[in-house]
């Protein structure tokens, strides 16, 4: 009773160890939370799951979730999982899977409206924004723009934005799960702004510095300080993988350093083996400090040392191992 | 129209024209034709109905955001859709056959049920794909644009406003065939009643029928307490509602075991139709559930009239059909409702056996003749229809000899069987008299009375003189006769003047 399946639900619904790994860590969290706030107003977990909705699954299959004797969501626990899906077929399907799960239909940058800091989620979008677990498993490269000589990664913003909505009172700690093609694919004005950025930090920040070489390896921390362009989408895949994973959790912690926020980055991963698309997944835990504005350079400095100490790959096999620079 | 523009020529003077109706139209209509965002979704149901599905999702829950219907049916392609939603009422539906290839009697005749939509939402979206091809069409009907006002939408001189539906057709490489409907941006009142959006602290402790399984669903419907659908929430209401008037199947308890022989091929009928409609994973069927009390029967009925005919069958208890909504008389054409039960038997009298008429509860189902009585909203019929008042008469005659009936056969044993109860009582209380009164003075006095009273209540004849009652004055002259006969005159001064003080305390 349906047509064909999109190929970003073609990917979800593939047996991928790998990604199971990655599913049992978002579940653990939402465990968590459902025990820390077991009756909330604020959803525990809105999700990208997919027409396929496996990491909800996971949540149903370990009883956070209940079911009512035709499989539909309990009106109890309707209001504490969002699933965010634009595709009518998709949400179909999602709904004929699991009966009364509430979705928010919508892509997520119109959800969390877009990029700007002068257009804000309201009422319900503001709510489901809000919520103590945001897992954006995106089926997407790290997209950045140039403009003016300005450089946006819009999934960046959209992480901006989501920890000032819940900076909002009242405030609720809580965790983003955060999964992305791990191949650079970006303009070259981008990958100029990224090589500076990247080179200035490392000869600004020892800490930092040391890290990088730990897992990127001297040969590429040489290639990124060294003043000839870098193409990045030139490396092999691995090392576009590592790119990414000092990129990203490095702008988060620029971006939200000054907002209040402790950020510890507890997962910073790389999977995806030959054959298999190159990808990267974070899990970071936001927790609100008094003293967080206070002193958002020690705040920095810390939310960079958990980006090294949490670096790692997920085998083929299902372990997660120690980043290396090997 | 083409004699209409050669008068034209003839005459200069003369002009001829079609009357162009705006599509605002739809809201106009819509407005007053349904009476329920519940009646709204069973229209798009039959329509899933009339297509053929055997299997129809529909998905409310949670908030009713958005409310997804989809269908197992033959789908539509970019011509089919033109033919039926470009004209209001100029439908094709019955065109080619008044039945569907699978042989199902049409339900939709003049192609409005997709207007019921408006009602509900500002955006209806179609994806569809005809059976035999793999083209997928998807259609955006616009009924928010639609109710804009006439000047705001005219683009043109003849009226005309565009784009009130955007539409596109794909290939797809699946050979499956069905119909989607997304309904979205769902009216305000809609969704409050759909999925019980905002039920406030007055509604809460109400009934639940979401999530629910048809065996828990008819556990539920049969319990003696529930008077009225009332007691159910908004969102269950609606699934009620609904099942009442597609041609779903019954449930399978839904009637007493021992009157199942009785209305079997009915049950039969409804079940070959293999229509099964699912909302939010709950399987709705028709919510006819009798909580089986212990003295019922069923009467059949079967008219064969000039204008129409009808069959179908009444239910009677000893007691108030409850929940009070399945009172009276349900009539369906087609296999669909024509509105609810109608707990006044098409205007019986209220005068004959009026506490038995909500003992009653039928279904007839009537032939295509009385489709033409019916009004456009398919609740309600026109009661000077001749098929109408032809069949309102043999249902009058046949409720009048059901009411004797129901005298004769559940009240009548009802009322023998409660006087047994109460002569037991009586010879009961007799026999404790003697027991307990009468054996310490006299005990061969004592088994004498027992003797006499006991194992009479169940003879007619005895309950006549157990349960007599007598006056202040007949008690007086048979105690009296009985006491001049034995007493002495001063005993009987002291035995009287105890008597009388004895009655009056």
């Amino acid at each position: 009773m349906n047509s064909q399946p999109r190929p970003v639900d073609k990917a979800m619904s593939e047996e991928r160890i790998e990604k199971n790994v990655i599913r049992s860590l978002w579940l653990d969290i939402v465990k968590n939370v459902a025990k820390e706030h077991p009756e909330t107003d604020v959803p525990w977990y809105i999700t990208l799951s997919g027409a396929e909705a496996r990491d909800i699954q996971l949540l149903i299959d370990e009883e956070i979730i209940s079911l009512t004797e035709v499989g539909a969501i309990q009106e109890n626990d309707q209001n504490k999982v969002i699933a965010v899906e634009n595709n009518n077929q998709a949400i179909l399907d999602l709904q004929k899977k699991l009966p009364g799960l509430k979705i928010k239909q919508a892509p997520f940058q119109d959800l969390i409206r877009g990029e700007s800091f002068f257009s804000w989620p309201e009422g319900d979008d503001e709510k489901f924004c809000r919520a103590h677990v945001v897992n954006l498993d995106l089926n997407s490269p790290l997209r950045g723009t140039a403009h003016e000589g300005e450089v946006r990664f819009p999934v960046l913003s959209w992480i901006k934005k989501l920890c000032q909505l819940h900076g909002k009172s009242p405030r609720y700690d809580w965790t983003l799960c955060l999964t992305l093609h791990g191949e650079v694919v970006w303009p070259e004005e981008v990958s100029i702004w990224t090589k500076t950025f990247l080179a200035e930090n490392l000869c600004r920040e020892p800490g930092f510095a040391d890290g990088c070489k730990e897992l990127l390896g001297g040969d590429l921390v040489t290639k990124v300080r060294g003043c000839s362009p870098t193409k990045f989408s030139n490396f092999n895949k691995v090392d576009q993988q590592k790119i990414i994973m000092v990129l990203v959790p490095k702008m988060i912690a620029k971006l939200v350093h000054n907002e209040g926020w402790n950020i510890a980055t507890k997962q910073n991963l790389r999977y995806g083996q030959e054959g298999c698309a190159p990808m990267v997944t974070w899990i970071v835990k936001f927790t609100w400090t008094q003293s967080g504005t206070a002193t958002p350079d020690a705040i920095y400095r810390a939310a960079l040392k958990d980006i090294f100490s949490s670096a790692g790959v997920i085998t083929d096999t299902g372990e997660i191992e120690t980043e290396s620079a090997c | 129209m083409a004699d209409l523009k050669k008068l034209e020529r003839e005459n200069q003077n003369e002009f001829t024209g079609e009357i162009i109706v705006a599509s605002r139209i739809v809201d106009y209509l819509s407005s007053g034709l349904y009476k329920t965002p519940a009646a709204c979704l069973k229209e798009l149901i039959n329509n899933s109905y009339d297509a053929d599905a055997t299997e129809v999702n529909v998905f409310v829950k949670p908030g009713a955001d958005r409310i997804i219907i989809e269908d197992n049916g033959c789908g539509m392609d970019r011509a089919d859709f033109e033919k039926h939603f470009q004209r209001i009422s100029e439908s094709y539906k019955r065109d080619e056959s008044d039945k569907t290839k699978s042989g199902r009697p049409k339900i939709g005749k003049i192609g409005i049920g997709f207007i019921a939509a408006n009602e509900i939402c500002d955006v209806m979206e179609i994806r569809s794909t005809k059976k035999g091809t793999t083209e997928l069409l998807e259609v955006s009907i616009h009924f928010d644009l639609m109710r804009q006002d006439i000047e705001e939408r005219r683009r043109n001189e003849d009226g005309v406003a565009k784009g009130d539906y955007l539409g596109t057709v794909s290939k797809t490489n699946s050979e499956s065939h069905f119909t989607q409907i997304f309904l979205t941006s769902i009216r305000g009142e809609a969704r409050v009643i759909l999925a019980g959006v905002g039920d406030n602290e007055f509604l809460s402790g109400k009934k639940a029928l979401y999530g629910l399984s048809a065996e828990s669903t008819a556990r539920i419907l049969k319990e003696k307490d529930i008077k009225t659908w009332n007691e159910f929430d908004a969102y269950s209401k609606n699934l009620l509602e609904i099942g009442l008037n597609v041609p779903v199947q019954y449930h399978n308890t839904w009637i007493p075991d021992n009157l199942m022989p009785q209305v079997r091929d009915i049950v039969r009928e409804s079940s070959s139709l293999n229509f099964s409609v699912y909302i939010d994973g709950s399987e709705i069927r028709k919510p006819i559930v009798y909580n089986h009390s212990s003295r019922n029967l069923i009467s059949r009925f079967n008219f064969e009239g000039e204008h129409v005919s009808a069959r179908g069958y009444f239910y009677v208890q000893d007691s108030t059909i409850k929940p009070q909504e399945l009172q009276g008389v349900l009539i369906r054409i087609r296999n669909a409702a024509v509105g609810e039960y109608d707990p006044s038997f098409r205007d019986f009298t209220s005068s004959i056996g009026p506490l038995f008429q909500s003992w009653i509860s039928g279904e007839i189902m009537a032939d295509d003749r009385l489709e033409a009585a019916m009004n456009i909203d398919r609740s309600t019929l026109r009661v000077s229809h001749p098929a109408y008042v032809e069949l309102q008469k043999a249902l009058h005659g046949h409720i009048a000899d059901l009411l004797k009936k129901v005298r004769s056969e559940i009240y009548g044993t009802r009322s023998q069987e409660r006087n047994v109860g109460k002569a037991k009582d009586v010879t009961r209380k007799i026999i404790e008299v003697a027991e307990k009164e009468v054996a310490s003075i006299s005990p061969k006095a004592a088994i004498s009375m027992k003797t006499a009273w006991s194992d009479t209540a169940r003879e007619k004849e005895n309950q006549k003189f157990i349960l007599r009652k007598f006056t202040v004055d007949q008690l007086y002259q048979i105690v009296v006769e009985i006491a001049e006969e034995i007493l002495e005159p001063k005993q009987l001064d002291t035995f009287l003047s105890r008597l009388t003080d004895r009655i009056k305390k």
